[in-house]
């Protein structure tokens, strides 16, 4: 491999769950006893779960766990154009002509959704905060430290943006939810801001597209989620994008993991530059 | 204070191909000899940045006649390190240990971090290159 991208997104990091309390003992490494996990850094609760509360899900969870990507159905010309402009760190590695990755998250500019669910910067997975609020829930999460509204009031999804008489588009765009039965909730998301790669290869998704996640709690310390697109401006057909679980984060703690420009910059200056290791931040 | 910088040969050849893969998530070690590490003994640790994308080790060693060489390293994110027992706080300025680093081929004062010994004889590891051999050295916690 040639050209090693560094980046920031890299950077980014999800601040995993953690040996919270591990991690405060200076010399605990040894101390650390794998069958404790239920996956990297994922602590087992203690007690065996017990029936998903109503229409209840708050808390902290961590995720995505066992996730699979859909394949990706074909692309529009439209799309196929977007996403031929891009070049994800793995295509930069494959083939060095490409120069340093384009991708938008290596200096910081935000992951915007869906990607954000992916948490994939390094360890593939963070924590997320489901919060209740008037008329909706919040859901906070700790990569970057953003947040999305999801009204649960009736209102309506925005059918255009950024076009006169409609509203601006959003990294985030607009979210709207409903519950089904007592234990999932249905996120319907439109309005998105073009920018944002959909995934880290670089896939495009359009300010047309509709995305829904569908929770599930299946018990007190599992959820299981499908994320279905359809985004007609870039593909041929709607596909399930993703399937993946959460579980329940013990200590409930939630961690600040941020992109921070400078931090990669310093990382230019200070090692990757004498080491001959090629940055983004030229 | 001695300077006693040591080429330690030890790599494992099988070790050392094992990186190959995916040891780094955002680039590959192709600029640090890993072959062995350097080691830098009585080092003063001069600043601890607990940063993304690396946090950055910075120590001083000082030779017998008192010439001091600055060096920097990196190591695993934040996130991982934590996982194998590292904080913000692990190491302060003015803490004398030994480090042990894979040095970046450039030739400058620079490398990869591998481990870290205190005094008191307990060592922390890289998440990602802390083995002896540059492998991992996180218990097998990672998937």
């Amino acid at each position: 491999m040639k050209t090693l991208l560094r980046l920031l997104s890299v950077a980014l990091l999800v601040s995993l769950t953690t040996l919270a309390a591990r991690a405060q003992d200076l010399h605990a490494a040894e101390d650390v006893d794998p069958s404790d996990y239920i996956r990297e850094g994922i602590l087992r609760m203690p007690n065996p779960p017990g029936p998903a509360p109503v229409r209840d899900f708050s808390g902290v969870w961590v995720g995505p766990n066992n996730r699979e990507l859909g394949p990706v159905p074909p692309m529009t010309a439209a799309g196929q154009v977007v996403f031929e402009g891009r070049h994800s760190y793995g295509a930069v590695s494959r083939n060095a002509d490409l120069g340093v990755s384009n991708d938008p998250f290596i200096v910081c500019d935000p992951l915007g959704f869906p990607r954000n669910l992916l948490a994939h910067a390094v360890s593939s997975r963070g924590r997320f905060i489901f919060a209740d609020a008037p008329d909706r829930i919040l859901i906070a999460y700790e990569q970057q430290r953003i947040w999305r509204e999801i009204w649960l009031d009736g209102r309506g999804l925005p059918e255009a943006v950024d076009v006169r008489g409609a509203p601006e588009s959003r990294y985030y765009g607009y979210s709207v939810g409903r519950w089904e039965g007592d234990h999932t909730l249905v996120i319907e998301t439109t309005g998105l801001d073009e920018r944002p790669w959909l995934d880290e290869v670089g896939h495009p998704r359009s300010s047309e597209a509709r995305i829904v996640e569908r929770y599930t709690r299946t018990d007190e310390h599992n959820i299981e989620l499908t994320v279905t697109i359809d985004d007609p401006k870039f593909y041929m057909e709607p596909w399930t994008w993703m399937r993946a679980n959460f579980y329940w984060v013990l200590g409930q703690e939630f961690a600040e993991t941020i992109c921070i420009p400078s931090e990669g910059i310093q990382y230019r200056d200070a090692l990757a530059q004498p080491s001959g290791i090629r940055t983004e931040f030229e | 204070m001695k300077m006693n910088i040591r080429k330690k040969a030890a790599a494992l050849i099988a070790g050392v191909t094992a990186l190959a893969a995916p040891t780094l998530a955002h680039h590959s070690g192709a600029a640090f000899d890993m072959s062995a590490p350097v080691v830098l003994e009585n080092a003063v640790v001069t600043e601890f940045l607990w940063v993304n994308p690396h946090p950055l080790i910075k120590a001083d060693i000082t030779d017998e006649q008192g010439n001091t060489q600055s060096w920097t390293m990196e190591m695993g994110s934040t996130v991982s390190s934590q996982l194998v027992g590292w904080t913000r706080t692990a190491l302060l300025p003015g803490d004398v240990v030994t480090l042990y680093v894979w040095p970046a081929k450039s030739g400058a004062p620079v490398g990869r971090f591998n481990k870290v010994e205190f005094d008191d004889g307990t060592v922390l590891r890289d998440s990602q290159r802390g083995a002896d051999d540059g492998g991992r050295s996180d218990g097998g916690l990672r998937q």
